[in-house]
């Protein structure tokens, strides 16, 4: 069986992978622990923006200070400028002034909250478990899918707690709401496995819950994007490319999601790749963000997700749409491009040892990119 | 404006506006049941609810008095957390043992509003954490056995073709 063989090999892949894995990937650690994540969350928080208008990695948050000089600082040079007129100060500082606040406050949140020391609170232990039952309800009444699903893993207590409360269709809706292009293709018996599943198989828990924030900001309506998108999703839904699927979560089409089926003679063959994508305001000016959602085993998309594709950052051309993007993730698939990695382990074992990458690569998605078709069941490792 | 006194577990009176008073279901229902009227002048005593919390509770109680009656839970509506207003904020800036204790308070009394301003407080500290930085948070015990544990690692990672 398929089954035994593996067994015994991907037990030392995962081991040696993980052990790189085990610091935030950006400051190891630096900025406090990142359990589990590739990305610790204050990194996380710096560098992957909520907010579909700013570039990952650029923060307003310190224009605000750079106000009174001439330069502002944060503005690409190039970039920005070569397709609208120089922004004066006044502007700029109005500019800032008008941004939703909302997720500045969070990093400056956190920021104040590494760097004042505070006495440490202790919480007498037993407080929490002294919470009747009906309290607690409460408390998880405001929690989101995955801050339950995380609730039910912190005690017995509020395990059984939540167990008694959230009901299979529960988990139903929320793995629809969550991953709506996933299909099952068999009858499910127990969808708070499948959810755990997909949530497990994500690469990164902060990109899956910003992905349900659909944090719109206040935005003018902008015709050409409209228009270009409205367009694009007509093409999407009427002449989808071979094993790709989109679809937008929101109203404003921002925030969207996608499907990439595993090319054939890849070692992706047969999985389903699940990706987020942030539509920003001056799209089409501004490329598409895209992450993987489902954890891929390949030079060219990091641990964290992203992906190393040049026309979804400097080279990014108006001729290029979603599908196109899409398209070419897809085919990037088939054809790492292994001179610039983001990954450079995978990359150099990608030239070097063939075999061995298609084979990690193979189980790899497996094990997370296959629950539409493998009914989750506990097997026995050591029965086999 | 009619006055009534409440009397904490350790014995401390508060003179409050009845209307103030009002806001907890548990003391209007007391109330009622005593037949209660303003001439009366025994405190009313609420043997679960310490004098500094109550104080917390009269002051919460005070500034939301003329607040509309909180809508009833309504299953299909949105789960906010951000909609906790500043006043709220900055009264709820307090330790957690505190935070912990006005909930007990406010589910004990009845008043909904508190109760459900506290439970937004915590549920946003639960938000976006993995189980052990809740642990941590909350100072709870992981007691899971360690069967139980393995269940849920292999839950995990059963995947499909292990």
């Amino acid at each position: 069986m398929i089954t035994s063989l593996y067994t015994k090999t991907w037990h030392d892949n995962v081991q040696s992978y993980k052990k790189n894995y085990s610091g935030c990937m950006v400051c190891n650690g630096f900025y406090g622990h990142n359990f589990g994540q590739p990305v610790c969350s204050t990194c996380h928080l710096f560098l992957f923006s909520n907010d579909v208008n700013l570039e990952d990695g650029e923060q307003e948050v310190y224009a605000e200070k750079d106000d009174s000089d001439a330069d502002s600082g944060n503005e690409e040079p190039g970039a920005v400028s070569d397709f609208y007129p120089q922004e004066t100060d006044q502007q700029t500082a109005k500019r800032v002034k008008t941004l939703p606040s909302h997720k500045m406050d969070k990093l400056t949140e956190r920021i104040s909250s590494l760097t004042i020391p505070r006495e440490k609170e202790i919480v007498p232990e037993g407080l929490v478990d002294s919470m009747p039952p009906e309290v607690l309800l409460v408390v998880f009444k405001y929690l989101d899918d995955i801050s339950l699903w995380t609730a039910g893993r912190v005690c017995p207590r509020w395990r059984q707690i939540l167990e008694s409360e959230t009901t299979e269709l529960q988990w139903k809706e929320f793995c629809k709401l969550r991953w709506p292009l996933f299909y099952p293709q068999y009858r499910v018996k127990n969808w708070k496995t499948i959810y755990t599943k997909l949530l497990e198989s994500s690469p990164c828990r902060y990109c899956l819950e910003s992905m349900m924030l659909q944090s719109t900001p206040p935005i003018e309506e902008n015709s050409w994007r409209h228009r270009r998108l409205r367009s694009e999703l007509k093409t999407l839904k009427s002449d989808p490319p071979e094993g790709i699927k989109a679809t937008p979560l929101d109203r404003h089409c921002c925030h969207w999601q996608a499907s990439i089926t595993g090319p054939q003679g890849s070692p992706y063959e047969g999985g389903l790749f699940l990706l987020y994508l942030q539509i920003p305001q001056s799209y089409p000016m501004r490329p598409p963000k895209v992450r993987f959602i489902t954890k891929i085993f390949h030079p060219n998309i990091s641990r964290h997700g992203d992906v190393g594709l040049d026309s979804i950052h400097h080279n990014w051309s108006l001729a290029l749409t979603i599908s196109k993007v899409l398209i070419s993730i897809q085919s990037l698939l088939t054809d790492p491009y292994c001179f610039v990695c983001m990954e450079q382990s995978i990359g150099e074992l990608y030239t070097k040892n063939r075999s061995e990458f298609n084979r990690i690569a193979r189980l790899w998605t497996w094990k997370y990119a296959m629950h539409d078709f493998l009914m989750p069941m506990n097997i026995d490792l050591n029965g086999v | 404006m009619p006055q009534i006194k409440l009397q904490s577990s350790d014995g401390e009176s508060f003179e409050i506006d009845l209307e103030v008073a009002r806001q907890s279901v548990t003391i209007k229902t007391m109330l009622e049941d005593l037949g209660w009227d303003e001439s009366d002048d025994d405190p009313v005593p609420l043997p679960n609810v310490n004098a500094a919390i109550l104080k917390k509770v009269v002051q919460w109680a005070t500034f939301h008095k003329d607040d509309p009656p909180p809508p009833e839970d309504d299953e299909n509506k949105e789960k906010r957390t951000d909609d906790i207003c500043t006043w709220d904020a900055e009264f709820l800036k307090v330790d957690q043992g505190t935070l912990f204790e006005l909930i007990l308070a406010a589910n004990y009394l009845d008043i909904k509003g508190l109760l459900d301003v506290t439970c937004k407080t915590v549920a946003n500290m639960i938000k976006g954490k993995s189980p052990e930085e809740i642990r941590k948070t909350f100072n709870i015990k992981n007691d899971f056995t360690p069967a139980e544990e393995e269940q849920m690692m292999s839950c995990n990672c059963s995947a499909t073709m292990e």
